[in-house]
């Protein structure tokens, strides 16, 4: 039965059974699936990578594992390999850390066997503090309060981390430090000098520069060669990290990682931040030699003291009073100038006492002017025995006169000399401009010789000439090019002078050129925007009886030709001079128009 | 959303460059003529219909010799070129800015003839504002004294600049 069953089968599914026999063979033979697996392993990896991100996260433990094992048993084929790049990375790690371990060193050095440490530590044993203490007030703390990540071709802020007031400031800060740098590169023409330092609205600032990127640090207190070197890596980490995000233009505040990464970099170096570093021995040996060297020391003391009276009244600006030893510095009372330069005094553990005051000393009064003219980026300043010599130019005549004006406030000058010249071209402009004749006028500067070029009515040019003396005496102003153009009251003149012939009512005008002149000088009053009136009086011979009709009619007639050419109807009115006797002879000059414009 | 865009204004000196920026920030105008020294910057938030474009303005220093003006255009979106109505010079140094840079051209920009409010002053010709038309996307008559298209003028550059 079976066997019949099976003979139906293999009749009916003779195909079937034999792929199934095939496929069977290729599964469970280990050899032959390893072959087929092989042939699709690499597309399968590359699709299951674009298809689940998960992937690198599966492979990434066997991998490390993997390339572990590599490392241990393959030691020198690995270090071969890595060789040229390592040498490279190496070379950089150690010079860095060689600059790091010469600032450290000389830090130490400084501060273990200085005048000063001793100084300090002397002022711990007596004030009951430690060393520690003591040495932490002085020495270095610094804190990084804001980073900006900017965007290097066009200044624009990536991200910032760290408190500001505004996120509007940022932006700007970002720009204003790119056109900084744009103009520090500029102006030194060298791609090294780029931007390091500097210091905007009080922060100061570290700079450091990245391909893409800059990184700006905000630094309060007194930053180290360590600090720099963290900013240099941490730029250099976030373009590793984030590039991509980095090379598209993306917006402000969208790049929470970028932020996150920047806060690390916000640090803050304080007190407690380096007890390690306190050296005993030298700590010991010091103490030994104070007490062995005490008779000496105080010897010591006088001679400190009188070294410290000299130098205070080395300081101009500085008007003292008294010092006095206290503690192990000293404290000069007086008076002190705000101008004064002190900086001298603060290495010496001194402490001011002082009021303020105005000083009179030469190099303090000059310092005062120089504020003064510190606006002014082309003017000199030279003080000697109370003389002051201003040199330079100046942007304009009000300026000149504000700061010697405010010069007459400052003591401790006995005399101005004022060279001081103004700039012309910028003045000059200005001064067109302020007189509305910057269309009518063109102006060219030469030599001292003013050209003005175009046209200027009498008065105006005249006016013009007086203004323009009184404020450049030593410019002299040339007319030759200067079109001089009718006043009003000229062209009103001119007009009330003309008479226009009319000797046939049917042939009218013979006088073309008259007219024309009576016409050009009518559109010019109005053009001016004249309120004017025009009174058109027909005359005549008083030859015959119709000599008014006709006065009149000449006069209509002209009042039409007028109309014409565009003299608006409501100016103008017909008059005649009415004859007093008909009978005079004839006269054809006599026959006509006369005009009488009055302006309103 | 708000996206930072960086926008320059360039032109001759005395024209109106940073008073345009003042009159557009703090509506505000001065007679009184204070020349840059350099440059400098300004921001202000615009709201366009969907989104908010952050403006960094950098109102750059009067156009008088070449060398300056590379390094502040640098990576710049958009331009303002401004020239004075009632000064025919301030229309021959936008042909001497875009011979000294001519890839200044491709960047979107719009241009301002300022000072309309003088315009019984103006000396502009129909040609010179034909001209201005075949390199920039609009021309503009602005005041800053009256603050006549002056918002307008940023905002339209604004929008060509998300476009
Ligand atoms: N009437 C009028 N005067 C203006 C207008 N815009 C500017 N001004 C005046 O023109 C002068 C120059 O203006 P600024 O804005 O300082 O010119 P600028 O282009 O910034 O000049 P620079 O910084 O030297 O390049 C000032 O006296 C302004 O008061 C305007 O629209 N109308
Ligand atoms: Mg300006």
């Amino acid at each position: 039965m079976s066997k019949e069953r099976d003979i139906l089968k293999s009749l009916l599914l003779k195909e079937e059974l034999q792929l199934l026999n095939q496929l069977e063979q290729k599964l469970l033979s280990k050899e032959q699936f390893t072959k087929e697996v092989s042939d699709v392993l690499s597309n399968a990896i590359k699709r299951a990578q674009s298809k689940n991100k998960n992937l690198e996260k599966e492979l990434y433990i066997p991998i490390r594992k993997g390339v572990t094992k590599a490392f241990v048993e393959n030691k020198q084929s690995i270090i071969d390999a890595l060789l040229p790049i390592m040498g490279q990375l190496i070379r950089k790690t150690v010079t860095n850390s060689i600059k790091q371990f010469v600032t450290d060193i000389n830090r130490t050095l400084e501060l273990g066997f200085s005048a000063k440490a001793i100084k300090w530590r002397w002022q711990a044993l007596r004030s009951d503090c430690t060393f520690a203490e003591i040495l932490f007030q002085k020495t270095i703390r610094y804190q990084v309060t804001e980073l900006f990540l900017i965007r290097q071709t066009n200044g624009l802020l990536i991200e910032h981390a760290g408190h500001s007031e505004t996120a509007k400031d940022n932006s700007a800060v970002s720009a204003m430090l790119t056109a900084i740098q744009g103009f520090i590169e500029d102006s030194f023409n060298e791609h090294d000098s780029a931007l390091q330092r500097v210091t905007i609205k009080n922060k100061d600032y570290i700079v450091t520069s990245g391909p893409t990127a800059y990184l700006a640090a905000v630094i309060k207190g007194a930053p180290t060669q360590r600090l720099e070197t963290k900013l240099q890596q941490a730029i250099e980490n976030i373009h590793a990290e984030f590039s991509d995000q980095i090379n598209t233009e993306s917006n402000y505040g969208e790049n929470i990682e970028i932020q996150d990464s920047l806060r690390k970099y916000l640090i803050t170096k304080n007190r407690s931040d380096k007890p390690k570093k306190i050296n005993w021995t030298p700590w010991i040996i010091i103490t030994l030699l104070i007490i062995s060297g005490f008779s000496y020391w105080s010897y010591g003391i006088k001679q400190e003291l009188k070294r410290i009276v000299d130098l205070s009244h080395s300081v101009p600006g500085l008007y003292v009073q008294s010092v006095k030893r206290i503690g192990s510095g000293y404290r000069i009372k007086g008076l002190l100038d705000p101008l004064a330069e002190i900086t001298s005094l603060h290495k010496d553990n001194i402490t001011l006492d002082t009021k303020p005051y105005l000083s009179l000393d030469e190099d303090i009064v000059l310092k005062r002017v120089m504020k003064l003219f510190s606006p002014y980026k082309k003017v000199t300043i030279k003080l000697t025995n109370g003389k002051l010599t201003i040199n330079g130019i100046i942007s304009s005549d009000d300026d000149i006169l504000k700061v010697l004006h405010q010069l007459e406030s400052i003591g401790g000058i006995k005399q101005i000399i004022n060279n001081l010249a103004i700039d012309q071209q910028k003045q000059m402009h200005a001064f067109l401009l302020q007189n509305k004749l910057k269309n009518q006028v063109n102006y060219l500067l030469n030599n001292n010789k003013l050209s003005l070029i175009g046209n200027m009515k009498y008065k105006q040019q005249q006016e013009l000439t007086r203004k323009f003396t009184s404020l450049f005496p030593e410019i002299i102003i040339d007319a030759e090019k200067t079109n001089i153009i009718d006043s009003t009251d000229k062209i009103v003149y001119k007009i009330n002078n003309l008479f226009i012939n009319i000797k046939e009512l049917n042939d009218p005008v013979n006088n073309y050129e008259t007219l024309d002149k009576l016409i050009d000088n009518l559109h010019l009053l109005i053009n001016r925007q004249e309120r004017l009136h025009i009174r058109l009086v027909g005359k005549s011979d008083c030859n015959g009886l119709f000599s008014d009709n006709h006065s009149l009619k000449r006069a209509e007639t002209l009042f039409m030709i007028l109309a014409k050419k565009g003299i608006d109807k409501k100016l103008m009115t017909t008059h005649i001079n009415a004859c007093k006797s008909f009978n005079n002879p004839h006269n054809q000059s006599l026959l006509g128009v006369s005009i009488q414009s009055v302006k309103e | 959303m708000s996206i930072a865009k960086k926008v320059c204004l360039i032109g001759r000196f005395a024209v109106g460059k940073t008073s345009l920026v003042k009159q557009f920030i703090h509506q505000e105008f001065g007679e009184k003529y204070k020349t840059t020294v350099g440059v400098s910057i300004a921001t202000k938030k615009i709201k366009l219909a969907s989104l908010k474009v952050s403006l960094v303005i950098w109102d750059i220093a009067g156009f008088e010799q070449e060398n300056h003006y590379a390094h502040y255009l640098r990576g710049s979106h958009g331009l303002i070129w401004v020239v004075d109505g009632t000064e025919p010079e301030s229309f021959e140094i936008l042909d001497t800015i875009s011979e000294s840079l001519p890839e200044i051209k491709q960047i979107p920009s719009v241009c301002f003839i300022n000072k309309c409010d003088l315009k019984d002053e103006w000396v502009v010709t129909n040609k010179q504002e034909e001209l201005l038309k075949t390199f920039n996307h609009t021309v503009f008559e602005t005041s800053a004294k009256t603050g006549e298209n002056v918002e307008k003028g940023f905002k339209k550059l604004t929008e060509f600049l998300v476009k």
